[in-house]
């Protein structure tokens, strides 16, 4: 049998604060191709990876700004040059009536652009991912936190890493094929 | 629960240096109210509209300071901890307010046109509301307002006084149940004076979100005021350890929520009677979008809504106090901008008494400023300002017996 | 670690009452909670409640089909809408449907940026709520057209007619308004649901099942950069959905408003409106969560807490709408304009005056029990004072759709208007329809956010001072 490709080796941690001490201390060795998994949102695990920034509030800004030009220019090209109607003696360039409108089209393209943007990102829907090879990681959704090393990182090294993980006593560290 | 603070500890005394912004209010107060004197014996008519203007803004502040503080007693939050000392200094203004309401008392016939009995008795649409709008009715009703005003300023004060060193639950749930009902008495008293005091210098037209455009101009005056001061407080102890870009923020968020329902409850009511085109409505906005008063009126929704709305997207300026202040500071000079809007474009008793002689026409005034409507303002600010800086330098700046008081010195994630 | 279950979140709106309960019941870890909520779907067989339940449910969704059918074949004169009266059913039931779907979104988004947790576990129900309360209400004013599968009229298309909507009336706004807000709203569920759908990949046990939740749940991993967009997201789409649902019932309310029919035209209905909705809607939650709650066992999930705080949001909105309807009744006379005091004397003492004495019953007087603590603490009590809460709501609508309607300006215009039982088949249906899609929405996806639930737990915090010492 030949030897699969290694992805990486995936320490698994019970608790919060031993998987946020062993990202602070992986990346503080000079790891950097390395990501943690936990059942829920834990800032402090992105920020020990050097993961601060995220360009989501740009996308969102855009789509929102993109939304309300497309809504306003829309009425006003609509109303005014192409389908002009005299509506109850009121301009035909009605300003405070093309404001509801171009307020809902600002918060549904922003909306959509939060959601697209965020799993564009997040590079989702993803059909596979190597991580999802290790057994034990089915309880990464359920209790269990995991930090995983990519054996893309320069520094990384099948002995020498495995040895640095088993430092931080996790309960355990395991290969993941690629 | 990883970090506690040892709240017996630590000093929660007033600095001695609100006694020098004290004076200093008061100072400005003084000078400015000596030309107002002048001006209430050479033009009194325009001395009122002004002292009204900057009537309204001080009676926004301490009604804005009880609301929040109700509010809070219901809901709790730092924002409320924080900034309860400085709401409920606001709110022991109270009285002083009932003691300026006096000029506008013996004033009132030149301020609203419906005193006079020509146009009661001969303006058809007048005619038909004589039970609100009759000077007896008017004083009585500004007794009542006051009454209940005081009372519950009374009973919030004094409950909080004895929490400084009582931690029972009783007086607690006690003011809680003040606070709940003091929300209601609120929000009627504030609707209905503001009908007899703003609404009615036009006694023509009506508005049914008025009430609720007062509420919420009270508020957003309840936190920038709030903002202001405590940043102003926070070089010494204790609020120099508390007012962190944590809580900056959330003051920052709070003025931000209240832009946004300025803006909308003012959008709402143009909108409504924008597209109605009703006589008796339009012609209100007609006489404030025309002209000079366009400009103003443009004027009021860029700075009180466009440009604090772009800037506090900004979580830097919403996390730096010396960004924050000009924004807050912005905020309470437009609050004078609007009162002004609100109040000056209305027609005085000539010019109504004059339109029923002369029926036919829309009433659009000229813009003027006369020099009392910017002098008596300042004069009632300075002097309010040095009486709320006398109330707020009387008690600890926080409630000691507070249960949740330790979270403040935690250290928040903002989002 | 030594955990008190008082400690399990910091409770906000209640700071005091030592006897207050908790958010979240004792003895819960990850663990439990996550096996908790996902036996529910995963493990439970079906049960002879819930299929009765469905049952009945599922017959009044074909009474629906049945109704909406029969107005396909003969036009909306099987109604009893006529002129005066244009609006009737329809357009009530759109009110009061979009109106319930409202409460949804404030628990979603609007108590999240308010950072009041205890919104954790009723929020994703409360959001399928939302959704399915949204598309009871969109249906209404696409068969009120009386030729629906024309409704892609109303959006703005290059059409070979030349023809475009037109941007002032309030009525093509509501078409922006409740499709942005059906959208944003779906958005916003499925996006809450991915993580706990990944639990539910994890945790299934049929290969199938596994696979349906995998598909759905995209990939899902739970990495500290994917959460971190996630959170900004959801923290966003907050932002975004907290003014949009705002808007809706404002928009809603210039449908009225915007129309100069004294009754409709009053500016206090924006803000009126929205309170109102989130009253009713609120009320819809208590009336799904006492029974949930009590079926599956989650009562240490969604707590008496949950019950309390809900009910003191009820009690603030419905004053709210007491002010709305004081105002209403104060300008009237104000106004000195003849036609606004007809109107509210039409109102409580005219023909239809018995709607008005139930509202005022229904909304403002049986609700003030809600100051009781023992009332909000008993959750058959709470159940009835939403029941009538929903009644009264109703009622509202139809006090301001008809009776404003029958009686205008001219009393030549003068009618009256009377439901045939199409109207009320198809309202009754529309309940069938909401209850149809929340009894299979239990069934099938996580009725309580795993992932949230997991954050209120003490275990889920960093501990600080242990890190610093490295």
């Amino acid at each position: 049998m030949t030897e699969a490709p290694l992805y990486g080796l995936m320490a698994e941690f019970d608790n919060p604060t031993d998987l946020v001490q062993a990202c602070k201390a992986s990346y503080a060795a000079g790891y950097r191709r390395m990501d943690a998994y936990s059942p829920y949102p834990l800032e402090e695990a992105a920020d020990a990876i050097g993961f601060h920034k995220t360009r989501v509030p740009l996308v969102v800004l855009c789509g929102g700004i993109l939304g309300g030009t497309f809504a306003y220019l829309l009425q006003y090209w609509i109303n005014v040059f192409s389908y002009p109607l005299n509506i109850g003696g009121r301009p035909l360039h009605s300003w405070p009536a093309f404001i509801v409108p171009t307020f809902e089209l600002t918060i549904l393209f922003a909306g959509i652009a939060a959601v697209v943007g965020m799993l564009g990102l997040n590079g989702l829907p993803q059909p596979y991912h190597p991580v999802f090879n290790n057994p034990r990681f089915s309880a990464a959704t359920k209790d269990r936190f995991f930090l995983c090393i990519e054996a893309a990182d320069p520094q990384f090294d099948r002995i020498q890493t495995q040895r640095f993980m088993e430092s931080f006593n996790p309960r355990d560290v395991s290969e993941v094929a690629d | 629960m990883s970090t506690s603070v040892d709240i017996a500890k630590k000093d929660f005394a007033p600095p001695a240096s609100l006694a020098g912004f004290r004076n200093k209010a008061l100072i400005v107060g003084i000078v400015f109210a000596i030309p107002s004197i002048y001006g209430a014996y050479m033009a009194t008519d325009q001395f009122l509209r002004g002292y009204l203007i900057g009537y309204m803004w001080c009676l926004g502040m301490a009604l804005g300071g009880m609301a929040l503080l109700m509010v809070g007693h219901m809901t709790g939050g730092n924002w409320w901890m924080l900034g309860r000392r400085v709401f409920e200094a606001a709110m022991r203004t109270l009285p002083f307010l009932a003691l300026l309401f006096i000029p506008i008392v013996l004033g009132m016939t030149r301020l609203y046109s419906w005193m006079n009995p020509e146009i009661a008795a001969h303006d058809p649409t007048v005619a038909m509301k004589v039970g609100w709008l009759n000077p007896h009715g008017f004083i009585i009703r500004a007794v009542i307002y006051f009454a209940l005003w005081m009372l519950w300023a009374w009973k919030l004060g004094s409950g909080s006084d004895k929490q400084d060193t009582d931690a029972s639950p009783a007086i607690w749930q006690k003011l809680k149940v003040w606070s709940a009902t003091g929300m209601l008495i609120y929000a009627f008293t504030i609707t209905f004076a503001s009908v007899d005091w703003v609404m009615s210098m036009d006694p023509n037209w009506y508005s049914t979100i008025y009430g609720f455009i007062f509420i919420a101009n009270h508020l957003l005056q309840g936190f920038a005021m709030a903002t202001i001061v405590l940043i102003m407080l926070s070089s010494v102890a204790p609020m120099n350890e508390l007012m962190k870009a944590d809580k900056l923020h959330d003051y920052g968020k709070l003025i931000f929520a209240l832009t946004m329902v300025w803006g909308y409850f003012s959008f709402s009511q143009w909108i409504i009677i924008w597209a109605g085109n009703l006589p008796d409505e339009i012609t209100w906005y007609l006489a404030r979008i025309r002209g000079a008063w366009g400009v103003a009126a443009i004027l009021l929704v860029a700075l009180q809504f466009a440009l604090p709305f772009v800037l506090l997207l900004s979580r830097d300026i919403k996390r730096d106090a010396r960004k924050l202040i000009p924004v807050a500071l912005l905020v309470l000079f437009i609050r004078l901008l609007d009162n002004f809007w609100l109040i000056i474009p209305n027609p005085t008793p000539q010019q109504a008494l004059h339109a029923l002689h002369h029926p036919g026409g829309v009433f659009i005034p000229q813009m003027t400023i006369h020099w009392t409507y910017i002098v008596t303002p300042i004069a009632l600010i300075g002097l309010w300002t040095a009486v709320f800086m006398w109330f707020l330098a009387k008690r600890p700046l926080l409630v000691r017996t507070e249960p949740q008081l330790a979270r403040l010195w935690e250290a928040g994630h903002g989002h | 670690m030594e955990t008190s279950p008082e400690s399990n979140a910091t409770p906000v709106l209640e700071r005091l009452l030592p006897d207050q309960p908790a958010v979240l019941g004792p003895g819960h870890t990850m663990g439990t909670v996550t096996d908790k909520i996902t036996a529910i779907v995963l493990r439970r067989p079906m049960t002879l409640g819930w299929l009765g339940g469905f049952v009945i449910a599922f017959t009044m969704l074909n009474m629906l089909v049945l109704a909406v059918g029969y107005l396909f074949f003969k036009g909306v004169g099987i109604w009893g809408i006529n002129i005066p009266v244009g609006w009737g059913f329809a357009i009530i039931n759109f009110v009061w449907w979009v109106g319930i779907g409202h409460a949804g979104t404030l628990i979603s988004a609007i108590l999240l940026l308010l950072k009041q947790n205890w919104r954790n576990s009723i929020n994703r129900f409360a959001e399928a709520m939302t959704l399915f309360a949204v598309a009871c209400a969109g249906m209404f004013p696409l068969i009120h057209t009386g030729r629906p599968w024309l409704a892609y009229w109303l959006f703005p298309y290059p059409s070979s007619m030349g023809v475009w909507p037109q941007f002032r009336s309030p009525l093509v706004w509501d078409v922006f308004a409740v499709s942005t807000y059906a959208t944003i709203s779906a958005l916003f569920w499925f996006i809450g649901l991915i993580p706990d759908l990944a639990t539910f990949r994890d945790q299934a046990k049929n290969p199938w099942t596994k696979r349906i939740y995998g598909l759905l749940s995209m990939g899902w991993r739970g990495s500290a950069r994917h959460w971190k967009r996630y959170e900004s997201a959801y923290l966003l789409l907050a932002g975004l959905a907290t003014p949009l649902v705002l808007s809706v019932h404002t928009v809603v309310s210039f449908d009225f408003a915007i129309a100069i029919v004294p009754g409709w035209h009053t500016t206090i209905f924006p803000p009126y409106f929205v309170a109102g909705a989130i009253y009713s809607g609120f009320a819809m939650v208590l009336v799904l969560a006492i029974p949930i709650r009590k079926f599956y066992g989650v009562e240490d999930m969604i707590t008496l807490r949950h019950l309390d705080n809900s009910a003191k949001v009820m009690l603030a909105t419905g004053l709210i709408v007491a002010y709305g309807y004081s105002m209403e009744a104060f300008f009237a006379y104000y106004s000195g304009n003849f036609w606004e005091r007809f109107m509210f004397l039409n109102r409580a003492t005219g023909p239809m005056s018995w709607a008005y004495v139930l509202l005022i019953l229904f909304n403002i007087l049986i609700p003030q029990l809600l100051w009781f603590r023992k009332v909000r603490m008993s959750p058959p009590m709470l159940f009835m004072v939403s029941v009538v809460v929903l009644v009264g709501m109703w009622l509202e609508r139809f006090v301001i759709v008809v009776v404003s309607l029958t009686r205008d300006f001219l009393p030549s215009s003068w009618g009256t208007y009377t439901a045939t039982r199409w109207d009320y088949m198809t309202f009754l249906g529309t309940l069938g329809l909401f209850f149809t899609a929340m009894l299979l929405f239990v069934r099938v996806m996580p009725s309580i956010t795993i992932f949230e639930m997991r954050t209120m737990l003490p275990e889920s915090k960093v501990q600080e001072e242990v890190a610093a010492h490295d």
